[in-house]
């Protein structure tokens, strides 16, 4: 491989405007201080968080992660190596709070931040999806999104935030989801995916909104509301639960499960969004919390939520924030829902682990159930089930190119080389085992697939929900 | 020499010691902010201590990542250990046991210490990816330590040392005090070289050692979901 320095020093995602920054509380632009407020800022961020020390102070740069990162091998510029990424910082670090960055700054390779520096941190902070391969490979476990967080995080504040991410928390602290869908909306929404799976099952699934009596709130992705194929997952959702006769509801006030304020690496922001789920299941009276497929989502609801807020109010049988996956795998397994896979005999399956689910969180009560129990569920709904390649699955997974508040259209060049290593594996199970369809259960991944595979010779539909592949198996009716 | 080598060795021991108590002391009082464990992660803190003492001593991940630098890495680190336990030898008349176990191959050790060191170098002057983040503290650094362990070599393996003389004169220093010890310019060299190391340790990327025990990624166990 041949290195192309600065390859994507082109590729930045829009700024945010004034106006966006300040309705989060960021400066609105550059001020002549800049400078010493970004210093002091890094300065505190290291102080009051250990990983973002040690990345700081234990890189040995051994180059275990140099060609491990998936926007490195797509775009061969090894600014996007892990390690480099973290130097932008790093050098920074060193010069003003090291003895020998502030005294030898040529020896360890100490930088100033200046305005080509910041520059820099802008474009290639905005070239991680923080899905944290590297740090699985790093010998003392740096994990670089740290970095990339703290990196976005002090930008914002002093004034450079980004346009789309900005945007996306804003709409959700203003109307409950990243689309800014009203209420009435949604309701409307709903009430048309009622009809829609009434005429293909004949019977009455629900998709309940509101509904104070029911026992278990949804927090789904708000793309599960209206894009492809994500919405063809909500109504997978909506069969298990009908069929498992559980009763259920969405909520207005927290229609959205994504947390993009984790991308911005705001604490402030993040649990100001993550607190809008306890309160709407407060506010309902539920007894179960359960997440849609979202990767960061299920990352801050299991990881950070039960930190944050109080969830006492829960049933003592489901004391924690549940994945849908899990809810379902637990039917299936106790015998309460039943699949037959001759309804997806026409597919052949294989799944696309996402990246925060794979590397950040668990599934069920097991240290590998975050692999097992999507597994054991597609392998239950389709006979035709095919691993890619172990080096890309599992613990490696390779991000979809667009995760970590990349999915924007200014990014598509970067999104579509970034998605090169996955879209390389599948291309190997397509022509080995006919492979038709690869399934994610995130709804960035669903949304960032639709629009890259087209690039790669496959359809934009051969993506698919985990749930859409279980609903379509589900036995529905009256079976028990 | 003696006399000239004696405040140089005990000050920067003092600087290593102190030095690498401030670094963990930084570090521990750093807070841990979130739950950030790489999963799957051991269930319990037994579990992870494991996994710790693993990593220190296979450098497992490494592996996964790099089988070439996993190779010259590891066989430097160990060969760094065996050395360092080989040099117990200087403290006493009598070595303890396990030294003694280990004298008879102090050739081999030394020739895996610069056969690790110089596969380490070569990787970084010859690989791209790694000359483009190499600053020159990270060819120093291994140049320093190569520098030392062929010193250390050439002195093993010549007469120009007489041992018992040394070994007087270590436990002068252990009594803060210098006995005579015969001119011998590779030897003040190897040992300059070590007190630069010990001064540079604390302060240095050196240090990730230690640093990779208190990592959050690697040091929070799973957690209970009921």
């Amino acid at each position: 491989m041949i290195l192309k320095p600065d390859a994507m020093a082109h590729s930045k995602p829009h700024l945010a405007s004034a106006e966006q920054q300040e309705t989060l509380g960021f400066a609105p632009t550059l001020s002549d201080n800049w400078h010493s407020e970004a210093i002091e800022l890094l300065g505190e961020k290291v102080s009051e968080s250990r990983a973002l020390r040690v990345a700081m102070d234990a890189c040995m740069k051994c180059g275990a992660c140099t060609d491990k990162c998936h926007y490195f091998l797509g775009t061969d510029d090894p600014n996007n190596m892990p390690v480099a990424r973290q130097d932008l910082m790093r050098s920074v670090y060193q010069r003003h709070y090291t003895f020998t960055g502030k005294y030898l700054p040529w020896l360890v390779g100490a930088k100033e931040l200046d305005e080509d520096m910041l520059d820099r941190w802008y474009t290639y902070f905005h070239q991680c999806s923080q899905c944290r391969r590297c740090s699985v490979y790093c010998p003392v476990g740096i994990d670089t999104s740290e970095v990339s967080m703290a990196g976005r995080d002090i930008l914002a504040s002093i004034g450079m935030g980004q346009k789309y991410v900005n945007q996306i928390i804003g709409k959700v602290n203003s109307k409950g989801n990243n689309l800014g869908l009203p209420g009435p909306a949604l309701a409307d929404t709903l009430l048309g995916l009622e009809e829609d799976v009434l005429e293909e099952t004949g019977l009455p699934v629900r998709f309940p909104l509101d509904d104070s009596s029911a026992e278990l709130l949804l927090v789904a992705p708000s793309a599960d509301f209206f894009a492809e194929p994500h919405v063809d997952g909500l109504i997978g959702y909506a069969k298990v639960l009908h069929q498992a006769g559980i009763s259920w509801t969405l909520s207005t006030h927290a229609s959205e499960a994504a947390n993009f304020g984790l991308f911005v690496g705001s604490e402030p922001h993040t649990k100001t969004m993550a607190s809008r789920i306890r309160d709407a299941a407060l506010q309902l009276g539920v007894k179960r919390l359960v997440f849609g497929e979202c990767g960061h989502a299920w990352r801050v609801a299991q990881n950070f939520l039960p930190d944050w807020v109080d969830l006492d109010f829960l049933d003592a049988a489901y004391p924690r924030p549940q994945h849908i996956a899990e809810v379902t795998h637990e039917l299936w397994k106790t015998g309460r829902i039943q699949f037959d896979p001759s309804k997806n005999a026409e597919r052949t399956v294989t799944f696309h682990d996402s990246c925060n689910v794979a590397r950040a969180t668990t599934l069920g009560n097991t240290r590998n159930g975050h692999f097992t129990v999507p597994r054991d569920l597609l392998k239950a709904s389709c006979d035709n089930f095919v691993e890619m390649s172990r080096a890309t699955t599992h613990q490696s997974t390779f991000c979809c190119g667009g995760g970590g508040g990349l999915l924007t259209d200014e990014l598509l060049e970067l999104r579509i080389k970034g998605a090169t290593p996955r879209m390389n594996a599948l291309a190997q199970v397509v022509k080995e085992h006919q492979v038709t369809h690869m399934v994610a259960m995130c709804a960035i991944c669903k949304s960032q697939f639709s629009t890259v595979f087209p690039e790669f010779d496959l359809s934009f539909d051969a993506v698919l929900s985990l749930h859409q592949v279980l609903g379509d198996a589900l036995v529905m009716g009256s079976v028990r | 020499m003696g006399e000239f080598i004696a405040p140089l060795v005990l000050v920067s021991i003092v600087v290593l010691t102190l030095g690498s108590l401030f670094r963990l002391w930084r570090l521990i009082r750093t807070p841990v902010q979130r739950y950030i464990a790489i999963s799957p992660a051991p269930a319990t803190r037994f579990g992870v201590l494991s996994a710790l003492l693993a990593e220190s001593f296979f450098f497992p991940t490494l592996f996964r990542a790099s089988v070439w630098t996993w190779l010259f890495g590891w066989v430097f680190h160990v060969c760094l250990l065996l050395t360092l336990i080989i040099h117990l030898r200087f403290f006493s008349i009598t070595p303890p046991l396990l030294v003694a176990w280990f004298m008879p191959y102090t050739s081999y050790v030394s020739w895996g210490l610069v056969a690790g060191l110089t596969g380490l170098l070569a990787r970084r002057c010859l690989v791209d990816r790694l000359r483009y983040i190499s600053t020159p503290a990270d060819y120093l650094h291994l140049l320093l330590l190569l520098a030392i362990a062929v010193l250390g070599m050439f002195l093993s393996q010549s007469d120009s040392v007489n041992v018992y003389e040394l070994i007087l004169y270590v436990q002068s220093l252990l009594r803060l005090s210098s006995a005579h010890l015969s001119s011998n310019l590779l030897l003040a060299l190897h040992v300059l070289g070590a007190c630069v190391v010990f001064c540079v340790y604390p302060f240095s990327k050196l240090f990730h050692g230690p640093l990779s025990w208190f990592n959050p990624t690697r040091s929070q166990p799973r957690r209970s979901r009921s």
